[in-house]
């Protein structure tokens, strides 16, 4: 990756030595053209001299017979064979139509259409320049010639100079191969271009070096950055032994290296030991939030479940996949309404903390206690709610049977008061009532036998004495202090004796008595004689409810095997088809000294003392009714030799499943 | 018949109406109103039967019983005891103590009569 760029670094540093040694070289190549120019100059400098030559040799030859038109041929001649331009070059004359006047081979001839190698009538050219030449002017001419007289195949460059001798109408020329004249400069050519060709090889050779040896370590510390950067550390720029600035960033560049090294591998410690601590952490809350029996919810600004852990699960017995994504509220009993006022409070209180509501799970309604906090971000931003939900259904279970047996407890130390209370009563009432019982007695056995009205008076006292007599037993049975005697006995006993006493009484008011008594009950610890004696009176009070009654009465009597309190249970029902009882006076008819009976009729103690002889049973008395529907009594005794004796103890009960 | 007895009960009310019902009857009636008023009457005089209250202040009438049956003259006198009707638990203690009868207070006149009949006859 990081690879390209030193590369581009070298050409770049070559390339900038190259254009520092450019004019060097440019000024090397001109130098050398100049020289090259300057010793064309001087070698063609021969033909001009010969030229120049036979010109003055014209020249003296006219003017000292200036009388003689004709000059001397032959004389001429021998001047100018005389000439040699380099190897075959010579030396010629023609007059200004191309003539050859003086030539060695062909004089007389007229070469005036002569024509190079390439077409080009030279011969012409030379002619019509030369004419117009100044006296003292030399003309050049260059042309490629291939002698073909000489058998030669290839043309070769020629020069020719020539000036105009205007006296004669002569053109005087000498023409050589240019390879002749400049034949003696070839090697200075050569030597010099070859010289200049090392140069620049030199310049490129060591401009190549150069950079290689500057780039060269500065390629090694990038591609040693580059895979530091990729995170390999082991391969260190290698350290020259020198001190110059690249040896120090070599050396600075591995001090960096080893540090950066060093300091990784702490940091990768460090990271580790980091995400140890974090994965540690995050366990422990994770197995926090999921083993916690609470129910931990979390949703986002808008009342939909973010998060749900397993108790969450287990309380609404729904998964967690299809939790999520839910509105919170869908499952408040009180619905959306119930969501504005948890946030209200929060907004509030900044916190919710145990407020009692209810979940809905299917067709149940699940009491629990919520608390709740504002979820923020890392920046403080309320990003939802987080909700933690107690199941109080067990809670709620017991507070109902505390609250029942607070109820049991207030309505027995009442009674147990009021117990006291009218034992004392009927103890004081006891000595006057036999006193005046006695004397009463007395009084009418003395009477005389005429004494009609005094008689009905005495006999109306003796009524008196009767009622307050029953009344105190009455009180004295509810009072009873006696511990009852209990025994195992069918329950269908005291009730089959009950039934034996009032099956008359009933009957006599056309009442039907309709049994459903279960035969194999299992048996109760009680005192047959004080059941029988709560069953009389319920009897009576049922017959007493249906005295008024027209058409259909009926006692409805059963038995059967029942639970109290998730033990095994004897169930009694006593039920007419009276009026029934009124809600205002339900929850009176257990109270002492509460009647509805006509004065004289009823004490108001039947009921309670009913409700102490089945309490002193361990077993509970229920009232079902319904204004025109009758009343129903229903008796629940422990089975089986009551609480005391049951296998469960009371810890063990109500083990609902969520 | 002869047949001397003698009430005792703390209270006037009882005390005076039984004693009227008794010599009404054609008994001889002496009443006491504590224990030791019974026991110094019993120790005074020869009785042929004892109603005894039960509950009284000072010696009751379960420890008058046990003290009238020390005595050799009245280990085999009929000890009638009364008490309230409610007390069952007494009636144990009361037959321990030598009681004959023992019967529960109030007491209708009829019944009392019949029973101090029964037992004057059988003494």
């Amino acid at each position: 990756m990081g690879l390209l760029r030193p590369r581009r670094l070298r050409t770049r540093l070559a390339l900038a030595l190259a254009l520092a040694l450019l004019p060097l070289l440019l000024g090397a190549v001109l130098s050398l053209a100049y020289l090259r120019t300057s010793l064309r100059n001087a070698a063609e400098l021969r033909l001009d001299n010969v030229v120049d030559h036979l010109y003055r040799v014209c020249e003296l030859h006219h003017e000292p017979r200036s009388a003689d038109k004709r000059p001397d041929l032959e004389f001429l001649r021998r001047v100018f064979l005389s000439f040699r331009v380099g190897r075959t070059g010579y030396p010629y004359a023609m007059d200004s139509h191309g003539t050859l006047v003086l030539h060695p081979a062909k004089e007389g001839q007229n070469i005036l259409d002569s024509r190079d190698s390439q077409g080009h009538g030279f011969i012409r050219e030379i002619c019509q320049r030369a004419v117009l030449l100044d006296p003292n002017q030399t003309g050049t001419i260059r042309y490629p010639w291939r002698n073909v007289e000489e058998g030669e195949t290839l043309s070769r460059q020629k020069i020719v100079k020539y000036r105009y001798f205007k006296e004669w109408d002569w053109i005087l020329a000498a023409g050589a191969y240019e390879e002749e004249i400049y034949g003696p400069l070839a090697p200075a050519e050569h030597g010099a271009l070859l010289l200049l060709g090392a140069g620049v090889l030199l310049v490129i050779v060591l401009g190549w070096l150069l950079s290689r040896r500057i780039s060269g370590p500065v390629i090694r510390v990038a591609e040693a950055a580059a895979l530091l950067a990729d995170g390999d550390l082991t391969e260190p720029v290698p350290e020259g032994p020198g001190d110059d600035e690249l040896a120090l960033l070599a050396r600075a560049f591995n001090a960096m290296a080893r540090d950066v090294g060093r300091q990784k591998t702490e940091l990768e410690r460090l990271v580790a030991e980091r995400t140890r601590e974090l994965e540690d952490s995050r366990e422990r809350y994770r197995s926090l939030v999921e083993n916690t029996i609470d129910c931990i919810v979390t949703a986002d600004g808008e009342g939909t479940i973010t998060f749900v852990n397993v108790g969450m699960e287990r309380l609404l017995g729904v998964e967690r996949d299809a939790l999520i994504g839910h509105k919170i509220w869908e499952f408040y009993e009180g619905g959306l309404e119930q969501a504005r006022y948890i946030m209200r409070r929060i907004r509030r209180d900044g916190s919710l903390r145990n407020y009692e509501q209810k979940l809905i799970r299917g067709d149940r309604k699940i009491p629990i206690m919520t608390s709740a906090t504002l979820l923020r971000n890392a920046e403080g931003y309320e990003v939802g709610t987080l909700g933690i939900f107690t199941d109080i259904t067990k809670l709620k279970q017991l507070e109902a049977k505390l609250s029942t047996a607070q109820v049991n407890l207030a309505q027995t130390n009442k009674l147990r008061a009021l117990g006291d209370l009218v034992a004392g009563v009927a103890h004081e009432v006891n000595n006057p009532l036999m006193a005046s019982t006695t004397m009463l007695h007395v009084i009418e056995k003395n009477l005389d036998e005429c004494d009609e009205g005094m008689r009905g008076r005495v006999e109306l006292l003796k009524k008196c004495n009767e009622r307050i007599t029953r009344i105190v037993d009455h009180l004295r049975e509810f009072s009873r202090q006696a511990e009852i005697e209990k025994q195992k006995i069918d329950v269908n006993q005291p009730l089959a004796n009950a039934l034996l006493i009032s099956t008359q009484q009933l009957m006599n008011m056309q009442i039907a008595i309709e049994r459903d008594l279960t035969d194999d009950l299992p048996p109760i610890l009680g005192d047959a004689n004080l059941l029988e004696q709560v069953f009389l009176d319920l009897f009576a009070n049922a017959r007493d409810a249906m005295e008024d009654q027209q058409g259909e009465r009926r006692l409805r009597i059963a038995t059967r095997q029942d639970r109290l309190d998730d033990r095994p249970a004897v169930a009694i029902a006593i039920g007419d088809t009276g009026p029934g009882i009124p809600p205002d006076v339900q929850e009176k008819i257990f109270e002492p000294f509460f009647t509805t009976k006509p004065l004289g009729k009823g004490t108001g103690l039947g009921l309670p003392t009913a409700y102490g002889i089945i309490e002193e049973h361990g077993g509970r008395i229920d009232l079902e009714t319904e204004p025109g529907r009758g009343a129903t009594f229903t008796i629940r005794l422990p089975a089986n030799g009551g609480p005391a004796d049951a296998a469960t103890g009371p810890g063990e009960e109500t083990a609902d499943e969520l | 018949m002869s047949c001397r007895i003698l009430v005792t009960d703390d209270d006037e009310l009882v005390l005076l109406s039984v004693q009227s019902l008794l010599e009404s009857e054609g008994y001889a009636v002496a009443t006491a109103a504590s224990g030791q008023d019974a026991l110094d009457r019993s120790a005074e005089e020869r009785f042929d039967l004892f109603l005894l209250d039960i509950i009284m202040p000072g010696l009751s009438g379960l420890e008058v019983c046990k003290a009238l049956r020390a005595k050799p003259e009245y280990r085999e006198t009929p000890i009638v005891m009364l008490t309230a009707k409610s007390a069952e638990a007494d009636r144990q203690q009361g037959m321990e103590a030598g009681a004959t009868r023992f019967l529960p207070k109030p007491i209708q006149p009829e019944r009392l009569i019949e029973v101090l009949r029964e037992v004057c006859a059988g003494a």
